[in-house]
């Protein structure tokens, strides 16, 4: 994850405003951040397809392709399967705010991991001592650390995307300006 | 979103949301702060004030302690150059050896150094007197002495009296005693008393005690530090206050003494002259005691004692030596007259008097009712012996106590009716006299407090009408003030544009309630100013003023050259034949006259006609027609019937038909047509 987080201000009041004035710049911003959540989604799809072994259709020999017909764990499903379909489906961009951190900050673009595959792919080993068990030795082995599908995109690319859409939005600012004073 | 799903963040936006939470946090987070400061500055102010006085005992502590160590050093260093010559090296020397052996054994340095010193001038040397000293601690702790006692007692056994230490308790044989050698009673007593001191030391009772002294020596750096200020503020006063006070009390001595004087005399002239009053009274209370019982029983009774005890209680210094004697004054008419000053003397004479002719009164009341008490036992006595006849002698015994007892009975009986009657009628002329808000003094006799009563209430009536008409007068008075004050206010506003127009005179006259000349002359006399007073009418009046002056100039002309005055003719047109000129008019107007009359005595008889129900089917209506013709002048209904009338209504709206025909004014046709 990176250690540096940068924090967008007036993304909403920006886009309000601009959709009253100039929507061709709303949607220009929007699709900007869209495009940069869309390509860090096709990121993400495409570690999926990476890790997953084509011998197998799994990540490990050993990951069932269909559900547990037989669940052991009571009111579970069982072991989820491997499904790159699925799972893929399961990454999805998001731009829901949702709760205001601590820091009180919001979320403005994410990246979400909905399949249950895919989020134990994501992030087994990240806590605890990983050496005791040998799923997660093997999975460490073999992908990495914790933080492999999506985490690892954000990682990745989360800089540049930022920057990127810092950009835009300044633009988007600046555009708004120049409709607010044309309107004095 | 699904439960368990990983989000992982990519663009971070600040949150308003947030920092309105952040913002109330802060907030209750100052108010917290604000919450804390209060109570804190309340805690800080017990505290600096606890942490006041504190300071304030420290530094007298430590002044004192100070002074205390300062005289106790000074003693031991004067005692050791006495007795040893010591040098100021060796006196510095053994300060620091007390103040070390303070810290060791936890005894004070002002114990020590008294103890040094006896030992010093015993032994004529710092060293040994330094080397017993530690003995006589030891031998202090071993045996519960107090160091003096112990010292003194060594300073004595180095001279050889050994018995000293003894009787002190402390054991030695008695070979050693007579041997008088000090050395080896000496030798003794540190076996017998080694390392006690030390031990003692360590106990906790000392250790606690060598926290007091070093506290105490603490107090004694600071009071070190303190004793020059003190010393300064010393040699000011000694300096400075002291002479000026000094020169101050030589210069005024004179007048103090005198002022210490004069009061020393007024105090015994002023208990002199209450002594006076009270002996005053004390030597007349027996002429006056007659009167004093009537006085004790009137109402007035309690205003004297409450006169007395006002005046004792305000010379307060002799309540309690002649109360007494008030409280016996207090039945006394000359008693009330120092109670309540001159006027009241006189009342208090009053009622003496009055209540002197009462007694008269009842006395000779009693007098005659005892006559005819008299007379009726003689007469019960005369038929005595009938009862003896009757009763034997007992009966006899028996009939002359019951003559005694009625008699009493009456006699008790008729002086007790005429007291309640008295009573009452002083007590109903009283309740008058309060109903009124007056309260007597001292008349009780109901016919002079009727008419008291009845001079009050003629004053009384008198007085509130006076009161009523003053109230009236002032009242009109303010209420023409504030007339006069609105109106000029008025007449300001009118005249800002220096002058009035007929339609500002209006509007005064309305609002005033006064005629418009009224209000033209009003405005003249307040503004003194003629022509603007005159306004409207001005150039009229101006006019008229010019003609008069003109013509009373010329008449003095006329008079001048001998002819008449000239008078004026009337402003009246002169007549004209009228009667010549409007003769055609008036025959007119005489025909109409006539026709008219006669109309209307056509009209009389017509009134009649709607009262008759109409049953033919063919109505003429030539006087109606005439009537209205008549009336109207210039209009002419003719009513054509086809014989389609039957009823009443066929006939009105038949009528009704005719007149709107013939009706070419124009003019709405009311309902009256319909009344036909």
């Amino acid at each position: 994850m990176a250690d540096e987080v940068i924090v967008l201000t007036g993304i909403k009041e920006t886009v309000d405003a601009l959709k009253q004035f100039d929507k061709a710049a709303a949607r220009k911003f929007n699709k900007v951040i869209n495009d940069e959540l869309s390509r860090a989604e096709r990121s993400a799809d495409n570690l999926v397809i990476q890790f997953t072994n084509p011998v197998y259709g799994t990540p490990m020999r050993g990951w069932r392709k269909t559900p547990a017909a037989n669940p052991r764990t009571r009111g579970g499903a069982g072991w989820p399967a491997w499904d790159v379909s699925e799972i893929q489906a399961g990454i999805v961009k998001s731009r829901a705010q949702g709760k205001v951190r601590g820091d009180y900050t919001t979320s403005a673009g994410a990246l979400v991991n909905k399949n249950a595959a895919g989020a134990i792919f994501e992030v087994a080993g990240r806590r605890g001592n990983a050496s005791r068990n040998q799923f997660i030795r093997y999975l460490s082995n073999s992908f990495g650390k914790a933080s492999r599908l999506i985490w690892a995109v954000v990682d990745k690319d989360k800089e540049a995307i930022q920057r990127r859409v810092a950009a835009a939005l300044e633009d988007a600012k600046k555009t708004l300006q120049t409709n607010l004073n044309s309107r004095r | 979103m699904a439960t368990g799903a990983i989000i992982a963040r990519i663009i971070t936006q600040y949150s308003a949301k947030g920092s309105k939470q952040a913002q109330k946090d802060i907030t209750n987070l100052g108010k917290q702060f604000d919450k804390f400061a209060k109570k804190s500055a309340l805690a800080f102010a017990a505290a600096g004030a606890a942490v006041g006085a504190f300071s304030i005992k420290v530094g007298t502590d430590a002044v004192r302690a100070a002074m205390d160590d300062q005289k106790s050093q000074a003693l031991l260093a004067s005692t050791l150059r006495n007795t040893v010559g010591a040098t100021d090296a060796a006196i510095a020397s053994t300060e620091e050896y007390i103040t070390l052996l303070q810290k060791e054994v936890n005894v004070a340095d002002d114990e020590l150094r008294p103890a040094l010193a006896t030992l010093a001038r015993a032994t004529g040397d710092v060293a040994s007197a330094q080397s017993l000293l530690g003995t006589a601690l030891n031998i202090s702790a071993g045996t519960g002495k107090d160091l003096a006692s112990v010292s003194l007692a060594l300073s004595k056994a180095v001279n050889g009296n050994l018995g000293a230490l003894t009787r002190l308790g402390i054991p030695l044989d008695a070979n050693t005693i007579k041997s008088k050698n000090f050395n080896k009673a000496l030798d003794v007593l540190n076996d017998t008393f080694k390392n006690q001191a030390d031990v003692r030391a360590k106990t906790l009772e000392f250790r606690l005690k060598g926290l007091n002294i070093a506290y105490g020596e603490v107090l004694e750096t600071l009071g070190y530090a303190l004793l020059p200020v003190i010393e300064q503020f010393a040699n000011v006063v000694s300096t400075k206050v002291l002479p000026k006070l000094e020169e101050w009390i030589k210069a005024n001595k004179d007048d103090l003494a005198a002022g210490l004087e004069k009061i020393l005399k007024q105090i015994p002239q002023l208990i002199t002259q209450v002594f006076n009053l009270f002996d005053y009274i004390q030597r007349n209370l027996g002429t006056i005691k007659v009167l004093s019982a009537l006085l004790v029983s009137t109402f007035a009774a309690t205003k004297v004692y409450a006169g007395v005890i006002a005046l004792t209680g305000a010379i307060n210094i002799l309540t309690a030596a002649f109360g007494k004697q008030a409280v016996a004054a207090t039945a006394a008419g000359t008693a009330t007259a120092f109670a309540t000053g001159g006027a009241s003397a006189l009342a208090a004479a009053a009622a003496i008097a009055t209540f002197t002719t009462a007694a008269l009164v009842a006395y000779k009341q009693l007098n005659k009712n005892n006559d005819a008490i008299d007379a009726q036992n003689t007469k019960i006595r005369a038929l005595t012996p009938g009862w003896g006849n009757v009763y034997g002698a007992p009966g006899v015994k028996n009939a002359e106590k019951v003559v005694v007892a009625t008699g009493k009975i009456l006699g008790n009986t008729t002086k007790l009716t005429a007291e309640q009657k008295k009573q009452l009628a002083s007590q109903e002329a009283l309740n008058k006299l309060k109903a009124m808000g007056v309260t007597p003094t001292s008349e009780t006799d109901p016919i002079q407090l009727e008419a008291v009563r009845l001079n009050l209430l003629k004053e009384q009536n008198l007085a509130q009408k006076a009161m009523y008409d003053q109230l009236l007068a002032n009242y009109e008075a303010t209420n023409r003030m504030n007339i006069a004050a609105q109106r000029y206010a008025d007449i300001l506003m009118v005249i800002s544009d220096s002058k009035i127009s007929q339609e500002e005179v209006n509007l005064l006259a309305s609002k005033w309630n006064l005629t418009n000349y009224e209000v033209v002359k009003y405005i003249a006399s307040v503004t003194g100013n003629v022509n603007l007073g005159a306004g409207w009418d001005a150039a009229g009046l101006a006019a008229a003023d010019g003609w008069k002056k003109a013509l009373e100039e010329l008449n003095k002309y006329l008079e001048a050259v001998g002819k008449e005055n000239f008078i004026a003719k009337k402003n009246v047109p002169a007549m004209k034949n009228y009667e010549a000129i409007f003769a055609p008019n008036i025959q007119q107007l005489a025909a109409a006259t006539k026709t008219i009359l006669s109309l209307q005595e056509k009209v009389a008889n017509t009134n009649k006609i709607p009262d008759t129900p109409f049953v033919s089917p063919s109505v003429s209506m030539p006087d109606y027609q005439a009537y209205r013709a008549g009336e109207r002048g210039d209009i002419n209904v003719i009513v054509n019937n086809a014989g389609s009338a039957i009823t009443a209504n066929d006939l009105t709206e038949t009528v009704r038909n005719g007149i709107l025909a013939g009706q070419t004014s124009g003019r709405s046709i009311n309902a009256r047509v319909l009344d036909l």
